[in-house]
């Protein structure tokens, strides 16, 4: 198991003055899915923006494969072979289906062999896309559009993906397959970096597990060393959310 | 009805310029998020540019006009690396305003320094090919030819680069989502800067086809830009298919309004008016414009 990425007490947040995350670090190893666990408003998705260039840390260290990166721009991790599935929807809606995944090939867009290559192992992989391939990717349902961003992140073969809520808002059937899919593409070698909402979900295809709480990671550490009991993890976790809530709710 | 064929002819070739401008105004606005208020400029400088390559280096017409595209392209591209960068910095605040006042004081620079720079006075570079073509009653001079014919194909160019090509597609996608432009690997300031400078090279490649026609003068840019805005909104804002149509659309109408009004000493007062109640009645129809997109996202 090789750590491509070893990100280091990263500090990072939108206003002048708050910090979201408050000294997070996380690795991404090939051939794991790592899973980050925890409430709403904790920082989980701040923190792959973070990783993905999206955010500038204000501090900490971001490594990948051995290098240290400073202020690396999205496009930049992105031909570093970093990819990033965001939670809100990402396809460009007016383009077509074909089109959106050609735009996954930018970075080696001079390269017309293997671009061609790239879209026809997508199509393959993806049968609907073939299909659909001249329709608005906007059309498409969000299960579909959901496929199409995976389809469309693989396009350059990353070794890193970072995946944010990858089954919000699709129906049970296609989040199932969504999970296998992620599950998949660790088991071939890719280092995954996973936030989910849809806790046993997530568990069921973890490989470690991180666990967040305002901003910091509250504990960590191999899937089985939770027990393998997923009901109890959820318990402590909603009991210990509760419990700050109802603290919250005491002190007004 | 000689008369209206004629002012058709007229107004379809007025159209395409008219299209060649409002297209490079919404490409700026589809990519940067911005009302550019110094496009009339640009298009000035082009038709200064075609001018001064003509008498100063020798040049023919034509590839002073391949010169004055490119010259525009590079000024449009130094201003937007020069001038635009706030607009890209998460600690500017007011963003929107920030891109007005910018682009509306470049405009009142921009037309002084032409007044200072090149004179108040007309100047008229040489015609494309000298001479009038005559088919039964219809006449049409050659430098009007030549202005339709090459604006049409610089409007095929266009849809074929925004259509068929990578940078295109790119340019496109920045437009729907800057966020998810970046996550597939577009630098979103090279797509910036070739918005710009394409929207740029455009207006110049107008206003050096216009000169023959009507002469250069420091002042020229502010009526094709006043169109140029009822053409982007009729088309409906950021799209480029919808720029041509509207473009064409308000050069014929416009043309024709004048050869059919009743008293034709004010109809070409009126034109512009007519144009923009065309606009009013469409965005009452359709307040997205003929070709707008309904969910145009904005970041």
């Amino acid at each position: 198991m090789t750590t491509l990425l070893a990100a280091r007490n990263l500090v990072a947040g939108y206003l002048p003055g708050i910090d979201i995350l408050q000294g997070v670090s996380v690795d991404g190893v090939r051939g794991q899915v790592r899973c980050i666990l925890g409430p709403n408003g904790t920082g989980k998705s701040t923190l792959l923006k973070v990783l993905f260039g999206l955010i500038p840390p204000r501090a900490g260290e971001i490594h990948l494969a051995g290098d240290l990166l400073r202020g690396a721009s999205p496009h930049t991790m992105g031909r570093r072979g970093v990819a990033y599935l965001p939670q809100r929807p990402s396809v460009f809606p007016f383009l077509s289906v074909e089109v959106n995944l050609r735009l996954g090939t930018w970075s080696y867009r001079r390269m017309p062999g293997r671009v061609e290559d790239s879209v026809q192992r997508a199509f393959e992989r993806f049968p609907i896309l073939w299909e659909k391939r001249r329709q608005p990717a906007g059309t498409l349902s969000g299960g579909q559009q959901r496929q199409l961003e995976v389809a469309r992140s693989l396009m350059t073969d990353p070794g890193l993906i970072l995946v944010d809520e990858p089954t919000a808002s699709i129906e049970p059937r296609v989040a199932a397959q969504t999970y296998a899919l992620i599950k998949e593409l660790a088991v071939a070698g890719k280092a995954v970096l996973l936030v989910d909402q849809n806790i046993r979900g997530a568990l069921e295809i973890a490989d470690y597990v991180y666990v967040m709480r305002t901003g910091a990671l509250l504990t960590e550490g191999p899937r089985g060393e939770f027990g393998g009991d997923t009901e109890a993890l959820v318990a402590r976790w909603l009991y210990a959310s509760d419990r700050t809530a109802g603290q919250a709710e005491g002190g007004h | 009805m000689d008369y209206a064929l004629v002012q058709a002819a007229n107004g379809l070739v007025l159209g395409i310029i008219f299209a060649v401008i409002a297209v490079g105004l919404t490409l700026v606005f589809a990519v940067l998020k911005i009302v550019n208020f110094a496009h009339g400029e640009l298009y000035m400088m082009g038709g200064y540019f075609a001018y001064y390559a003509i008498e100063l280096l020798g040049l023919s017409p034509f590839p002073a006009l391949a010169a004055a595209i490119a010259a525009s392209f590079l000024l449009a591209a130094l201003l937007e690396r020069t001038l635009l960068t706030p607009l890209y910095s998460e600690t500017t605040e007011r963003k929107a305003e920030y891109g007005i006042l910018i682009t509306f004081g470049l405009s009142v620079a921009l037309r002084n320094l032409a007044l200072i720079v090149f004179g108040p006075f007309p100047l008229r570079p040489p015609s494309f090919v000298a001479g009038v073509q005559q088919w039964g009653p219809l006449i049409l001079t050659n430098d009007r030819l030549v202005a339709g014919g090459v604006g049409l194909l610089v409007l095929m160019a266009v849809v074929y680069i925004m259509s068929r090509t990578a940078a295109g597609h790119a340019l496109d996608a920045v437009s729907q989502s800057r966020e998810s432009a970046a996550i597939v690997g577009i630098d979103p300031r090279l797509a910036y800067t070739l918005g710009f400078g394409l929207g740029g090279a455009l207006a110049g490649a107008a206003g050096a086809l216009m000169g023959p026609i009507f002469s250069l003068s420091p002042s020229m840019g502010i009526l094709p830009d006043t169109q140029a805005f009822v053409i982007v909104i009729l088309g409906g804002m950021g799209s480029v298919p919808g720029s041509i149509v509207a473009g064409i659309l308000i050069g014929l109408l416009e043309s024709l309004f004048t050869a059919f009004f009743p008293d034709p000493t004010r109809a070409l007062s009126y034109s512009n008016a007519f144009g923009v109640l065309i606009l009013m009645v469409i965005l009452i129809l359709r307040p997205t414009g003929l070709l707008g997109r309904r969910h145009m996202q904005m970041e």
